[in-house]
């Protein structure tokens, strides 16, 4: 559990180059220049790197870094 | 030692009919299993026990079955559960069958030197955005792609047709997708390309609704395509699909042509979701072993396209 940051992170970068810095926990994705097509395709990354599946509705429930965070530990335990 | 192995599931009647396409393939190393039926179009568990040792399936049946009911995907799954793509061809009529086969073999025929991408889609900010998008993923990267932006924004539907004759490796298309064709480009029909001619298209890759759904109409338009020799197959819905999971296909898509993927299976195994809620909706109508490469000349058609910049 303790790589999913530095994954989250790198997926991240990979969707928006531009972004400046690591995200912090909290914030909403707007509020970092992230607009729903960036969290499309990041959401697309996410589930290609650990093949799973986040439902829409799932994933509109995750507003900010800390909640996918959290989300994606309860997922892969679960699934575990 | 063949580079890869096809199973092509043919009714008895038709088995001459596709003898050049396997002549094409024996050249580019691809051993082919026929597999000669009479009756109705095999199951997937007969096709997925046979093809055990496939690189992918080629599926020929009667037009009367329709791909939503006769797959239930664009991969079938073999006896040790490995998935595999499996394209389907529906036979209408003999002289669309031989169409469909000399414009596979054409594909597999000419140089495979070019990796291109043209990028279609309907003249709407979301799915212009979605282009821009595919176009940056596209461009990074090591193994960049040749990439030529035909949106509906860029070129009419009459330009968008002469443009597919270039005979690019691959198109993507995003928008609004009907049974009959595409909302994009003013409406874009299967009759549009009567009389096509030209070099075709490798695989047309359409991320929108049921272009390959029979509701309606005789023959999708993601079946009619292959047959009128407009490309050697099309990835097209047999239902209704969501935006979000079309863009989640374009990322992948794009990140499989980035590492490298040289034949629609390729693609597709590459870009495959875990999640059976994003795949099941969509088929491949045509050669699954469609190359996604061009020759040289088809590029330098491609950039003589005039496009409204």
């Amino acid at each position: 559990m303790t790589e999913i940051p530095g994954v989250l992170q790198d997926l991240l970068r990979r969707t928006k180059p531009d972004l400046a810095a690591p995200l912090p926990p909290a914030g909403d994705w707007a509020d970092w220049g992230l607009d729903s097509l960036d969290l499309a395709e990041l959401a697309a990354r996410i589930e290609q790197h650990y093949r799973l599946d986040i439902p829409d509705e799932d994933w509109r429930a995750l507003r900010d870094f800390g909640a996918l965070r959290a989300y994606l530990e309860a997922r892969l335990e679960r699934d575990a | 030692m063949p580079s890869r192995r096809l199973l092509c599931a043919v009714p008895r009647g038709h088995a001459a009919d596709l003898a050049p396409l396997f002549a094409a393939y024996a050249a580019r190393r691809v051993e082919v299993r026929s597999w000669l039926y009479g009756g109705d179009v095999p199951e997937e568990p007969a096709l997925g026990a046979a093809a055990a040792d496939c690189d992918a399936v080629l599926l020929v049946g009667r037009g009367e079955r329709a791909p939503g009911t006769v797959l239930s995907g664009p991969v079938l799954a073999t006896a040790s559960g490995r998935r595999i793509p499996i394209g389907w061809v529906p036979v209408v009529d003999r002289a669309s069958l031989a169409r469909f086969v000399s414009t596979a073999v054409r594909l597999h025929e000419r140089a495979h030197s070019v990796p291109s991408v043209a990028l279609l889609a309907q003249r709407h900010p979301r799915f212009l955005r979605l282009t821009d998008r595919i176009e940056a993923i596209l461009d990074g990267g090591e193994r960049r792609r040749t990439v030529f932006r035909w949106t509906s924004d860029a070129l009419v539907r009459e330009d968008l047709i002469r443009a597919l004759a270039s005979g690019l490796g691959s198109a993507i298309y995003v928008g609004h997708g009907r049974p009959t064709g595409w909302t994009g480009y003013y409406g874009l029909r299967a009759r549009h390309f009567d009389g096509f001619t030209g070099e075709p298209l490798g695989a047309l890759i359409a991320l929108c609704c049921r272009t390959a759904s029979r509701r309606r109409t005789r023959l999708s338009f993601a079946e009619a395509l292959p047959l009128k020799g407009v490309c050697g197959a099309v990835f097209g819905a047999v239902s209704a699909t969501l935006h979000t999971d079309n863009t989640r296909w374009a990322v992948r898509l794009s990140d499989a042509y980035l590492h490298g993927a040289r034949t629609l299976a390729d693609l597709v195994l590459a870009a495959l979701p875990a999640t059976a809620r994003q795949v099941a909706p969509y088929r491949i109508l045509g050669d699954p072993l469609c190359p996604l490469r061009a020759p040289a000349r088809g590029l330098r058609r491609a950039r003589a396209v005039e496009v409204y910049a």
